[in-house]
């Protein structure tokens, strides 16, 4: 593939070469039977953290590997490219559920929870959504109360990617009044007394990705699992949108990319009426005017990441 | 704005992508119909489209 030098490197160009090399070896074999199964070997974060994958952008004091926005671009492309989202996904779960960890945690959370989790031994998640909840996340329900050294959390949250297999959901619960600023996170352990999967939903697409409601019953989690201070948990969500945010747009992009590549040879190799698909020019046309979309997605999307690679906001 | 822009041309590739596939983009066994269904989710998950067109607005003023 010809490089776009204009943001890649010789360095991205390695990168790349090394997540196209563990997809074809580790993934591609047994996609489309772990899309059929619903699940993949939970083996597979362990390689993909050998890898160096899980720790893009953490200090190398907590086992990561530092690099810039465009390897994590690459990184994102790449992946991708295995051809299940749900797959992609589910890998960089810890994507959302570690950052509130760097952003609030203290020195002793950080290194009792970032690294491991960086080497693909335990799933880390984010836990925000709620059944009837869904964007409005500042109105969030689950509550958490506080009694002596520990907090009494109960509630629900739906739509947590991995969840099923988490071994720490980053919980956002409600330990003050309503809205944005009476919102906390909690650091939940798998095993912690009162917590629960209640289910793995069927779902459209996403198959070998596992999405799961959890719920919380009297569940007791200890004071040190809070992160920063009290309430002010949203900061901690936060944190995660731009780059989440970015991260989709560059999936979209590349699931366009291939979805562009795949009718293009289909509308090649396939004959009708006489004569191959690309022979008509309602086909051409439909063609070029994907390929421009693509295009255009991929290169305000590369803007995009050199303007937080630089530091600028790219709320808009 | 970069995440609507490319949600929404990425639906409306893998749209077309089935449709040059015809009833073959349909089946289980071509690429192009899990891309359908997996990137059903990106105009949905991490912002919606809409709460993606508030922050936009917002920005401009409005």
């Amino acid at each position: 593939m010809k490089m776009d030098r204009t943001y890649f490197s010789e360095s991205h160009q390695i990168m790349r070469t090394q997540v196209r090399r563990f997809v074809a070896r580790e993934i591609a074999p047994h996609v489309d039977q772990w899309e059929q199964e619903k699940t993949f070997p939970r083996d597979l974060y362990k390689k993909a953290g050998d890898a160096g994958f899980l720790g893009m952008g953490y200090p190398e004091a907590y086992g990561g590997t530092p690099c810039d926005i465009f390897h994590e671009v690459v990184y994102a492309e790449e992946i991708i490219r295995c051809g299940s989202v749900g797959l992609a996904s589910s890998l960089g779960c810890g994507s959302i559920g570690l950052p509130p960890v760097l952003a609030l945690g203290s020195p002793e959370q950080k290194e009792r929870f970032i690294p491991p989790v960086v080497r693909g031994e335990k799933i880390a998640v984010l836990g925000v959504t709620e059944p009837g909840g869904g964007s409005d996340v500042a109105n969030l329900r689950t509550r958490a109360v506080r009694r002596d050294d520990q907090y009494v959390v109960n509630g629900t949250k739906t739509f947590i990617t991995s969840g099923t297999r988490a071994d720490l959901v980053t919980t956002a619960v409600r330990t003050g009044g309503p809205g944005s600023r009476g919102i906390s996170l909690l650091l939940i352990e798998k095993g912690t007394p009162g917590f629960a999967v209640s289910r793995n939903i069927e779902k459209m697409g996403w198959h070998a990705s596992d999405t799961a409601e959890l719920s919380f019953m009297d569940c007791q989690v200890p004071v040190e699992n809070l992160l920063g201070e009290e309430n002010q948990g949203f900061k901690g969500i936060m944190v995660n949108f731009e780059k989440e945010r970015l991260y989709l747009a560059v999936e979209a992009h590349t699931v366009a990319e291939m979805a562009l590549e795949a009718a293009t040879r289909y509308a090649r190799e396939r004959e009708a009426f006489g004569r191959p698909l690309t022979g008509f020019q309602v086909t051409r046309h439909k063609l070029a005017e994907m390929a421009t979309g693509v295009e255009a997605a991929k290169r305000f999307n590369y803007s995009v990441a050199g303007m937080i690679g630089q530091g600028q906001k790219a709320l808009k | 704005m970069a995440k609507n822009f490319a949600t929404s041309v990425c639906d409306r590739v893998v749209y077309n992508a089935v449709q040059i596939h015809g009833g073959y983009g349909y089946c289980r066994e071509y690429l192009v119909e899990r891309l359908y269904r997996d990137s059903r989710l990106f105009s949905i998950g991490g912002g919606t489209y809409e709460i993606m067109n508030e922050v936009i607005s917002k920005q401009m003023g409005l």
